[in-house]
């Protein structure tokens, strides 16, 4: 598993949430929202962004984090 | 790609020169463990052998029934998409229903859930199993495509498994499969070779032996990525000495990929680099193509030599004519050719675009003249061809390419415009198309003929439940310009445009605008007169008037005309190779309503088949579905019974966009169907839900009589004049006029008000319009005419009793009990006395008293009690 953290532009409510399965807000500030999660591999992780960019979430940061 | 002599199930020959073939039983056992019903998803980078592994899985296993369907940015455009899905099923599985066809055509942005549905319902019904493979689904960019194909994925039957490959990982909800058994992943880490396999694979493509530590040191290098496996083979065929080779690879910090492409590149002599970054431009290769593009007369030869060295050609025919560069193998010698110029990428463009055009092949020819940004000549080619793409329902593809010219050019040709206008209509993308239209009325230099023939494309809007009125208004306009401007005034669009098409679909629009704001006569004429016009030839436009003619005419109870009319246009579809056109929709929808005109309820089903499918890969068509839902109601009342119809029947929750007659006739069959189940109060609130301006002759009689109120139902049968022409509404008026005679007991005047309905009725067969007013056939039944025969069938009572459920009450009686008794019989089982009843009824004591004593004889009773019970025995009460 790849460990991700991935901070948006904008709150991230409960519908978006669903769409990005594996993920979690842990945070919410200044109009952005801090997301962390895993997938399992980098076509997983390239799909993961494709859905932030139908859902209209523009990507402010991506942090790789210690694989687990 | 790993191994280049595929076989694949379309029937690839395998290359006589031997290739290097790696089996990969491990994983070939997890795609034969895919539960029924279920996905295989290989998610993977470019290069890591999913391709391969499909195709070697399902080559290897001749029982299994496969469908491929290698998909391209191409697939967007929905139509080729549902034809390329369609298409790859059925050739697999020829058993599976031809209606599959049907759906084929059709636009819209999304496959549709209903085609999904269906799509899936039909795969219920193979003999045997069968495996859909689609390949690269991260090419598309339609999400909506995209997300169907999921939606597809998870509901496909027991009889289906999907195997999809990818890049990426699609938006799709798996959790449900994954939960349910029924997903199967195979991702990078399952497809990385191991060094074992490693050994095979690299030792058959370098065509020599190589030792263990050579091999260990390359899959550690490349994580045990195919493409850079074989990358390295190849270079180690040509390669001195291997370990210094694996070494210095080893020991580089460059990317794998980079790395080894251009080791592979570099090592190849300069007339094979040179013919690689010449005809890396192409989509498909051919030797001719070849050739013309590099100007030089040798690439049969260098094709062959490519092929036998596994460099990345992928075959695409039986016979191997075809190739394709892989994918990760043209984008890096793109990238290097860009390096040259983007003149000189234009240049070899050109070239290509030329041949393709001289061989015919318009299509990708279109697609290298926009890379050679080449944009007059193209839009000079589309404007002559374009009608090919619209005649297949293709028009997104067309959409594509005018948006991109236009983008290229913003100022660019009024005619490239028109065809964007066209085509984005063709499409269903509306609010694009209004777009379109702004744009071009604020153009400059606008001519007065491109003016004229932008309003008649926006004319199309009379589909999307546009106001008749408005589109009334631009037709005119459109009519009166045309008479001020030189014919050769009008540009061309798409290559069917020009002075008699703008007029052709001008007037076409202006007589089904006459027909939906319910003008039936002026809509009839209009597309009467547009028929008799001997300019108009292309087949499209008439195919379009002659399902509408045919939809007029059988709204004006004309079965036999409308049914003759509208073969005449599916025969026309059918002979111009455009059966499943979206023009055929109206000719369909009025053969069915023909067929319910006449209760023929069996053929009325076959056709509704064939209007469905059209009209649900439809979703842009207010207008179409509006009177498919009419259709469906009608048939519902009488297959099912008025109750079920009237669920559908209730007011649309939608806008107020639902055209006029449909609106009207919405009203009457409710009213109608209200009151035969005897809900007086239910068809009267109807009635005052309508506007004034709401005429419903034969609804309000029939409500009239309901209640006993023959007065007034002679009165508006009295002021009630059927439009000239409308046979149905005229044989309505002649059977109210006989309903109404009937209750002021003229019943010699009455038979002969229904000899002249029969007459006028039979040679169309119209026996509807008797089911209205069941008194008819039940005097029919009673007194047969000499040619009425085809009304008092046991069917036609059936269907009749069905829609009264009194009716058939009354059978067991010598003597029916007329509407008035009826409506005293309703308060014998209370408490009341005859003289509260009569005030009630607001009539005397001795009329009430009449009434009871005829109601005792004719149901042969003498006490109140008695009649009770009898009359509820035959169900009068």
């Amino acid at each position: 598993m790849e460990r991700y953290e991935i901070t948006v532009d904008s709150p991230v409510g409960p519908l978006a949430l669903e769409a990005l399965e594996g993920f979690e807000v842990v945070e919410i500030s200044g109009g952005h929202s801090r997301l962390v999660g895993s997938v399992i591999d980098q076509a997983a992780f390239h799909g993961m962004l494709n859905r932030l960019h139908d859902l209209r979430l523009e990507i402010v940061e991506i942090h790789r984090m210690d694989d687990t | 790609m790993v191994a280049m002599g595929q076989v694949s199930r379309q029937g690839y020959v395998r290359d006589p020169v031997p290739h290097e073939e790696v089996r990969r039983p491990r994983l070939e056992a997890r795609l034969d463990a895919v539960a029924p019903g279920g996905l295989a998803l290989l998610s993977a980078s470019a290069g890591s052998g999913k391709s391969v592994l499909v195709h070697q899985w399902f080559s290897y296993r001749p029982r299994l029934r496969v469908a491929v369907l290698a998909l391209t940015p191409r697939h967007d455009d929905v139509v080729r998409l549902r034809r390329g899905l369609l298409g790859s099923i059925r050739a697999a599985a020829p058993e599976v229903d031809e209606a599959l066809d049907a759906l084929a055509a059709g636009v819209g942005a999304s496959l549709g859930e209903d085609v999904v549905e269906m799509l899936a319902e039909r795969l219920t019904t193979l003999d045997r199993d069968l495996v859909l493979v689609l390949e690269d689904l991260h090419v598309l960019s339609n999400r909506a495509v995209l997300a169907d194909l999921g939606r597809l994925a998870a509901v496909l039957p027991a009889t289906t498994r999907m195997v999809a490959t990818t890049r990426i990982d699609p938006p799709w909800r798996l959790q449900r499969l994954r939960l349910a058994g029924r997903l199967t992943e195979i991702r990078s880490a399952d497809l990385a070779f191991e060094s074992n396999e490693a050994k095979g694979l690299l030792e058959s493509v370098a065509q020599r032996e190589l030792s263990d530590d050579v091999v260990t040191a390359l899959v550690d290098r490349t994580d045990g990525w195919a493409v850079g496996l074989q990358l390295a083979a190849i270079s180690l065929r040509t390669a001195a000495d291997p370990e210094a080779f694996v070494s210095s690879f080893a020991g580089s910090d460059r990317l794998v990929a980079e790395y080894l492409l251009d080791e592979v590149i570099d090592r190849t002599e300069p007339e094979v680099q040179r013919f690689l970054l010449t005809t890396c431009v192409l989509d498909h290769l051919n030797a001719d193509l070849c050739d013309a593009v590099t100007g030089a007369g040798n690439a049969r030869q260098m094709l062959d030599e490519l092929y036998r060295r596994s460099m990345f050609l992928v075959p695409l025919d039986p016979s191997g004519r075809t190739f394709r560069y892989h994918h990760l193998f043209a984008e890096v010698l793109r990238y290097r050719l860009g390096s040259e110029g983007p003149d000189h990428v234009k240049e070899l463009n050109r070239r290509a675009a030329t041949w393709l055009i001289e061989h015919g092949e318009d299509e990708r020819g279109i697609e290298h003249l926009i890379r050679a940004h080449e944009n007059d000549e193209a839009v000079r080619l589309i404007s002559t061809m374009g009608h090919r793409l619209f005649e297949r329902g293709e028009s997104a593809t067309l959409v594509r390419w005018l948006t991109v010219l236009n983008a290229h050019d913003p100022g660019g040709s009024a005619e490239a415009m028109l065809g964007l206008l066209a085509a984005q209509f063709g499409a269903d993308e509306a609010e694009a198309a209004m777009e379109t239209y702004r744009r071009i009325l604020r153009r400059s230099e606008l001519t007065e003929g491109e003016r004229i023939a932008a309003h008649t494309l926006y004319s199309a809007q009379v589909f999307r439940g546009m106001a008749p009125e408005a589109i009334l208004e631009l037709t005119d306009e459109v009519r009166r310009g045309l008479e001020r401007i030189e014919p050769s005034d009008v540009p061309d669009f798409l290559g069917v445009g020009g002075f008699e098409s703008v007029r052709a679909i001008n007037e076409h629009a202006a007589g089904l605008a006459h027909f939906f704001r319910g003008d039936l006569g002026q809509a009839a004429a209009t597309l009467d007169a547009l028929r008799k016009m001997s300019s108009l030839v292309y087949p499209l436009w008439r195919i379009y008037l002659l399902g509408s003619l045919a939809l007029v005419r059988a709204w004006q109870g004309h079965a036999s005309d409308a049914l003759g009319i509208a073969r005449t246009a599916i025969d026309a579809a059918e002979q111009f190779g455009v059966p499943h056109h979206q023009g055929t929709v109206l000719a369909h929808l009025a053969v069915s309503f023909a067929h319910l005109d006449r209760v023929d309820i069996d053929a009325a089903e076959r056709s509704i088949v064939q209007s469905r499918h059209r009209v649900i890969s439809r979703p842009g068509s207010q207008v179409y579905f509006d009177l498919h839902g009419a259709l469906d109601a009608w048939m519902t009342a009488l297959t099912e019974g008025p109750t079920r119809a009237l669920e559908l029947l209730r007011e649309p929750s939608a806008t107020g966009t639902e055209a006029p007659v449909l609106r009207e006739g919405r009203r009457t069959f409710r009213m109608r169907l209200l009151i035969g189940v005897r809900n007086v109060s239910g068809a009267q609130a109807v009635l005052d839900e309508a506007p004034e301006t709401s005429a419903l002759p034969s609804a309000r009689v029939d409500l009239h009589l309901a209640r006993g109120d023959v007065r007034a139902a002679r009165a508006v049968v009295d002021g009630w004049v059927p439009p000239d022409g409308d046979l149905r509404e005229a044989v309505r008026h002649e059977l109210r006029t006989f309903a109404v005679l009937d209750a002021e007991g003229d019943s010699r005047g009455a038979r002969a008000s229904l000899e002249r309905a029969v007459a006028a009725a039979r040679g169309d067969r119209l026996r509807w319009v008797f089911l209205e007013v069941p008194a008819s056939l039940q005097a029919l039944r009673r007194r047969p005419l000499p040619d009425s025969a085809w009304l008092t069938s046991e069917a036609l009572w059936a269907a009749a009793s069905a829609l009264n459920p009194r009716l058939g009450a009354q059978d067991g009686l010598a003597e029916p009990l007329s509407h008035r008794e009826l409506d005293v019989l309703a308060y014998l089982p209370g408490r009341m006395r005859n003289q509260e009843i009569a005030a009630d009824m607001f009539v005397s004591v001795n009329t009430v008293k009449t009434h009871v004593a005829s109601i005792y004889r004719k149901l042969g009773v003498t006490e109140r009690d008695d009649a009770v019970k009898r009359a509820t025995q035959l169900g009068l009460l």
